[in-house]
């Protein structure tokens, strides 16, 4: 399902390898970033929009993106339909 | 046994639909098409194995993807995930050997001196399966031709050697259309002349096929016999682009002059912007037509100068589609192309005023930052959300290479 890219708030680890979340929050609910299972960057004009596919400990699958230009995140599919 | 020269052809299996499989670990196991989603225009670009045993296979418009397997996943495809994988998959061939040729998003070629190559190529696969989770077939022989044909014969997962010796026995018997190249319209030509399987192209006396069917012939003979391919060519060694271009399925068949004319100048405006990006010029403007009966023409128009500014190419684009009144037909696709290409610079046309000379880097600039859809041309509002659509964009090489596409 897509969401249209809601805003969520996010804890993310940065590290030699690049950014990773583990934390997010969606729906009034608080999810743990089990494992990451893609991580991919596009543009929009100048800035670097960073996309990952996430499985939560509850076993959703989420994609998440952040957006260099303001730091937000957004949540952008969730679940099956992709 | 003395290390020779080995070319082996890589070729993900069902790679956009297994990549979303990847990153959406729910979607294993299940049949994914990716191309659109139910009710769009488009076609299948990649069906999972699990929908391809529902009939469902590439290039099939969208609809009837749906009618054979309507329980399977549907999705538009995200390019940039894929070109990301792409990416990784040849960095992991670079580690076996310094010659990768990518002939698409997901298929390359590799070249390799060795004395096993079978043991080379089993570590290839090894690498991509437990490294990026994905699965690829692989074609070794000798030839660059022989060894795209090979990596079709065992798929998912595959993994064949065929030598020349082999042809006799593993080529000749399959029909033409199995033959890279040869397509529907090349296939009924073929047997229209009484050639049914590779083997009777590859034993027509010297010079028939050319006669018959000019240097198509002597290409296809050639084939038949496992030849052609040439070396493996790095993008660092491969020749300049030869023709760039932009085009677009509709969402729906179009009969308004006045928004294809709008959307062809939309077109204009991105490959004029990819040609100045690249510090290049087109001497020859193309124009590309499918109607709703799929009956595709090209008309073209070579002028006195390279351009690379969108209003020029717009305006030629323009012309030409109105001398074709496609329009009354109901036009499916459009597609504008520059061709002839040379070294911006290399007597190009001046833009047409000062201003204009002006507006286009300043209109560039802005695009890069802020995005293509930034700032347009006021006409081609006219288009809608076609214009603001991904057009698919081409950059066509070389006709020695074009085979291997």
């Amino acid at each position: 399902m897509s969401t249209g890219g809601e805003r969520i708030e996010v804890l993310a680890r940065f590290e030699r390898s690049g950014m990773t979340p583990f934390r997010f929050r969606w729906n009034s609910t608080a999810f743990r970033v089990d494992r990451v299972t893609g991580r991919w960057e596009d543009r929009e004009g100048q800035f670097r929009r960073c996309h990952y596919g996430v499985v939560t400990d509850t076993g959703d699958f989420f994609e998440l993106r952040f957006h260099q230009s303001d730091f937000s995140w957004a949540v952008t599919q969730v679940g099956v339909e992709g | 046994m003395l290390a020779m020269r080995w070319f082996v052809h890589v070729d993900m299996d069902a790679y956009f639909a297994s990549v979303e499989q990847l990153v959406n670990p729910a979607l294993r196991g299940k049949p994914v098409v990716v191309g659109g989603r139910p009710g769009s225009r488009g076609v299948v670009s990649t069906a999972s194995y699990e929908a391809r045993r529902f009939g469902v296979r590439s290039g099939m418009p969208i609809a009837e993807a749906v009618r054979r397997c309507p329980h399977a996943v549907f999705l538009p495809g995200r390019f940039a995930l894929y070109v990301d994988m792409s990416k990784r998959i040849f960095e992991v061939l670079r580690r076996f050997s310094p010659r990768v040729e990518p002939a698409s998003i997901d298929e390359a070629y590799v070249e390799l001196e060795t004395a096993a190559p079978g043991d080379a190529v089993r570590d290839m696969q090894k690498a991509i399966r437990d490294e990026l989770q994905l699965t690829a077939s692989f074609g070794v022989s000798d030839t660059k031709y022989l060894a795209k044909i090979a990596s079709g014969f065992e798929k998912p997962n595959g993994f064949t050697v065929m030598t020349r010796a082999d042809i006799p026995a593993r080529l000749w018997s399959l029909p033409v259309g199995a033959l890279h190249g040869v397509g529907a319209k090349t296939g009924a030509r073929l047997y229209a002349r009484g050639y049914t399987t590779i083997g009777d192209l590859a034993r027509a006396p010297d010079g028939l096929l050319e006669r018959q069917l000019g240097s198509l012939g002597a290409v296809l003979r050639r084939h038949a016999n496992g030849e052609g391919g040439g070396r493996v060519v790095p993008p660092e060694e491969a020749p300049d682009a030869k023709s760039l271009g932009c085009e677009q399925t509709l969402e729906r068949d179009l009969f308004d002059r006045s928004r294809l004319e709008a959307l062809l100048t939309a077109l204009a405006e991105k490959v004029g912007r990819r040609a100045r990006r690249h510090g290049l010029a087109g001497r020859r403007i193309v124009l590309k037509l499918r109607d709703r009966r799929f009956h595709t023409i090209t008309h073209g128009r070579t002028g006195p100068h390279p351009v690379d500014a969108d209003g020029e190419i717009g305006r030629v684009a323009r012309d030409l589609f109105a001398e074709t009144r496609f329009w009354e037909r109901g036009v499916r696709l459009v597609g504008v192309t520059l061709e002839q290409l040379v070294p911006n610079g290399d007597g190009r046309q001046l833009a047409f005023d000062f201003e204009t000379a002006r507006a286009l880097p300043a209109l560039d600039r802005i695009r890069t930052k802020y995005g293509e859809h930034a700032i347009a041309a006021a006409r081609t509002l006219e288009a809608g959300a076609e214009a603001r659509r991904k057009p698919r964009i081409s950059f066509s090489i070389p006709d020695e290479l074009a085979a291997f596409q």
